[in-house]
């Protein structure tokens, strides 16, 4: 099972480099990346370049960034299944569940792929720009460059998480819809309803989008010079996001699996 | 009938609400000072034992423990501002011009004395001065027993110095300046001065000023002041002087007993008495914004020194309170810092803005850095709490409420209400409750130890208004079923519980 998914995500990705509308995502957030200095200019003060860091990653990542993945996402099923193409796909020897699988991993790629790059935009910025020495305060160095490396790089990976129960989310929303138009809106439909109303209905804390920022928590605590810890806020991220992967792909399958194709 | 004070002795320990109708003008006492509450005091002025309580215009008696109707009177009226102090079984009231003393006997106000005085025209006399027509009292310390002879003198700052006043017979009468302890007087700056139209242009006289403070312990008078420095700084200064008593008056020891000064330190960094030791401690409050958000989040720099400037310790929190707090939590005589982390921004500004117009509960953590002997201040909280705050409205509707929590004024640390040397945290979690949770070495319960229910609670102090060793809570609430009526306070006395 395994290679035929693998193969089939290997198809995929070529696929969706031949799309111009795929590069538009990563054009974008690394245009955004490069002209945050405009709204938060770097100093020479020490602290200056990684504070620029620690706003314009999360900023990116998580406005842009995340409408990026949901609109991506949404399209990768319900454009095969709006034009009729999921019908010769599926004459190939794959199952439907690996099929889906194979996009789910195309989009956690994208995701990936858009976390790298608004990482490296955004340290090219800061280094050019200003100074990565270490974060001092009052004359003591209270985290050095090492530090604010490793801090970033935990923080990025563990930020995968919630990116890509986003994107098992849209891939959700795509096997149900049927047409790419209606499944873009619905998966940002959705998300906006279920953000505005999960305080009031007491669900906050149960949705991976609550702690879509926690990992970079600590990073941007560590640039301000604040008391930080990874705990318990990290293991929320990863629960609820890792949960909210298993919900939606079993929705995605199962929902695949019975859904007539020929109509 | 079974006794109340059994049931709680049997299930452990609660809060007993006492009558009253009518306010007790309470204001919590500044963190760090020996007071628990301002507005009121505490004393046995029917000489039966128990401590009662003095307001701004009612004496409260306690009667089998409580404070009930029967034992309320109201205080004289002087006809005009007065400032009241406690002296045993006396109250001392200072007016603009004359001094009083009166005495609770035979169920009723006796005047001890009522003498025409002049006082030194600084400080609190020009407060009372200022507007004289008012009739009013507030409550100020001014009684010292200065020669350890069991009878008050009166201190008093004046404009040339510390003056003393004693009593004499049946009067009282000056006896002496403490000039040598003053600062010397500098520069003020000069008020804006018109220069246009011509006819209000005036030649302005230099003005000079002197600030400071002092205590007053044992015999010894100790004041501390600040004085400029080169380069823009200033350097704090501490003297202590014995109090030397004759005929003629008192006057200061030739020699200090205590004379540090601290390194010149920037104009914002102010002298605070945080442990026992002989050098100055020294706290600087600055409020920034967050470099790394795109909303403004406030961040509380407090850098502290306990070596005279020496050596700091800055501990930043992102909180809405600007007022740091200190006490000393564990009972070891040094006071110690008790931070405080709003999570009202945590996640990033879209979480914010969606918590801010939809969320109605709030987490507060309280985190406390211990001073130790040695060490100062612990750069990292020794213990942390995680205190839950249900407001009445969302934040974005800035609730009476939610500007109470801004303001760090539902939250009071001050209080230890299981009299077991460490102090307790009492917080108002919900618009109806206040919930009081116990502190130990390792910090605080988990759970509530105490609550007080009462509708809409508009504010609190807390202060061992019976004088058993447990503290108490004042809480302002409405009138229940008539809200047109002013507030009231409500006393809830600390019952049971083991010590």
């Amino acid at each position: 099972m395994i290679p035929r998914i693998l193969n089939a995500y290997m198809v995929e990705c070529l696929k969706a480099m031949r799309a111009r509308s795929t590069y538009l995502g990563p054009v974008l957030v690394v245009l955004l990346s490069m002209l945050a200095p405009l709204i938060h200019p770097i100093t020479d003060d020490s602290g200056s370049a990684y504070a620029f860091i620690a706003f314009t990653t999360p900023m990116v990542l998580n406005l842009l960034g995340l409408l990026l993945v949901l609109t991506f996402c949404a399209g990768l099923v319900s454009s095969e299944l709006g034009s009729g193409t999921i019908r010769l796909v599926l004459v190939r020897p794959l199952l439907r569940h690996e099929f889906l699988l194979a996009k789910l991993l195309l989009g956690m790629t994208y995701a990936a792929l858009l976390t790298v790059l608004v990482g490296v935009s955004t340290w090219a910025v800061a280094a050019i720009q200003g100074r990565l020495s270490g974060v001092v305060f009052g004359g003591e160095m209270l985290h050095t460059s090492t530090d604010m490396v490793e801090a970033y790089m935990l923080g990025a990976l563990a930020g995968l998480a919630p990116q890509f129960a986003a994107a098992a989310f849209a891939v959700m929303v795509s096997t149900l819809a049927r047409s790419t138009g209606a499944a873009v809106g619905a998966a940002v439909g959705i998300w906006i309803v279920c953000d505005t109303l999960k305080y009031p209905l007491r669900i906050a804390p149960f949705l991976f989008s609550t702690y879509m920022e926690s990992p970079w928590q600590v990073f941007t605590t560590y640039c301000e010079g604040l008391e930080s810890s990874w705990t318990p806020a990290l293991y929320y991220c990863l629960a609820s996001s890792l949960g909210a992967i298993a919900l939606f792909t079993t929705v995605a399958v199962v929902s695949f699996n019975r859904r007539n194709i020929q109509a | 009938m079974i006794s109340p004070l059994l049931v709680l002795a049997i299930l452990g320990a609660d809060f007993v609400q006492q009558e009253f109708d009518g306010v007790i003008p309470y204001e919590p006492a500044p963190y760090g000072t020996p007071e628990k509450g301002k507005g009121f005091r505490l004393g046995d002025f029917n000489g039966d034992g128990a401590s009662d309580v003095i307001t701004k215009d009612t004496l409260l008696f306690q009667i089998d423990g409580g404070f009930p109707r029967r034992g309320q009177r109201p205080l004289p009226n002087f006809g005009g501002r007065a400032a009241g102090d406690v002296w045993g079984l006396d109250l001392y009231f200072l007016l603009a011009d004359r001094l009083e003393v009166v005495r609770w006997s035979n169920d009723t106000w006796q005047r001890v004395l009522s003498q025409e005085m002049v006082w030194p025209r600084a400080g609190l006399i020009t407060q009372l001065s200022s507007s004289p027509e008012e009739n009013s009292i507030s409550f100020a310390t001014f009684l010292f027993d200065l020669d350890g002879q069991g009878a008050p003198e009166i201190i008093l700052p004046g404009e040339d110095g510390v003056h003393v006043y004693r009593r004499k017979g049946p009067f009282f009468e000056p006896a002496g300046t403490l000039l040598a302890a003053v600062p010397p007087l500098t520069l003020a700056n000069a008020d804006n001065v018109a220069l246009w139209p011509k006819e209000r242009r005036v030649l302005a006289p230099p003005t000079q000023t002197r600030t400071f403070s002092f205590t007053i312990q044992e015999r010894q008078i100790r004041l501390a002041y600040a004085s400029p420095a080169p380069g823009g700084m200033v350097q704090h200064r501490i003297c202590q002087y014995p109090v030397l008593t004759g005929e003629a008056g008192f006057s200061l020891g030739q020699e200090p007993a205590l004379d540090v000064t601290s390194k010149p330190v920037p104009p914002g960094v102010n002298a605070m008495f945080l442990n026992n030791d002989d050098a100055i401690d020294l706290c600087q409050t600055q409020v920034t914004s967050m470099l790394t958000s795109t909303v403004p989040v406030p961040v509380l720099n407090v850098s502290l020194s306990t070596d005279g400037g020496e050596t700091f310790t800055s501990i930043r929190s992102v909180t809405l309170t600007t007022t740091p707090r200190f006490a000393d939590m564990n009972g070891d005589g040094f006071l110690d810092f008790i931070g405080e982390r709003t999570a009202l921004f945590d996640g990033g500004l879209r979480e914010t803005l969606l918590r801010a117009m939809s969320r109605r509960r709030l987490e507060h953590e309280v985190r406390v850095h211990l001073q130790s002997a040695t060490k100062g201040f612990s750069n990292t909280p020794v213990f942390a709490h995680l205190f839950s705050v249900d407001l009445d409205k969302a934040p974005l509707h800035q609730s009476p409420l939610f500007m109470r929590y801004t303001r760090g004024s539902l939250l009071d640390t001050q209080g230890d209400f299981d009299a077991n040397g460490f102090l307790d945290a009492a917080i108002q979690d919900r618009p109806d409750r206040i919930s009081v949770y116990r502190g130990s070495q390792t910090g605080f319960d988990d759970a509530p130890y105490a609550t007080i229910t009462l509708p809409a609670i508009e504010s609190f102090c807390v202060a061992d208004l019976n004088a058993d060793g447990r503290d108490d809570i004042l809480a302002d609430a409405p009138v229940p079923g008539a809200p047109d009526r002013p507030s009231r306070t409500s006393i809830y006395l600390m019952k049971g519980g083991a010590q």
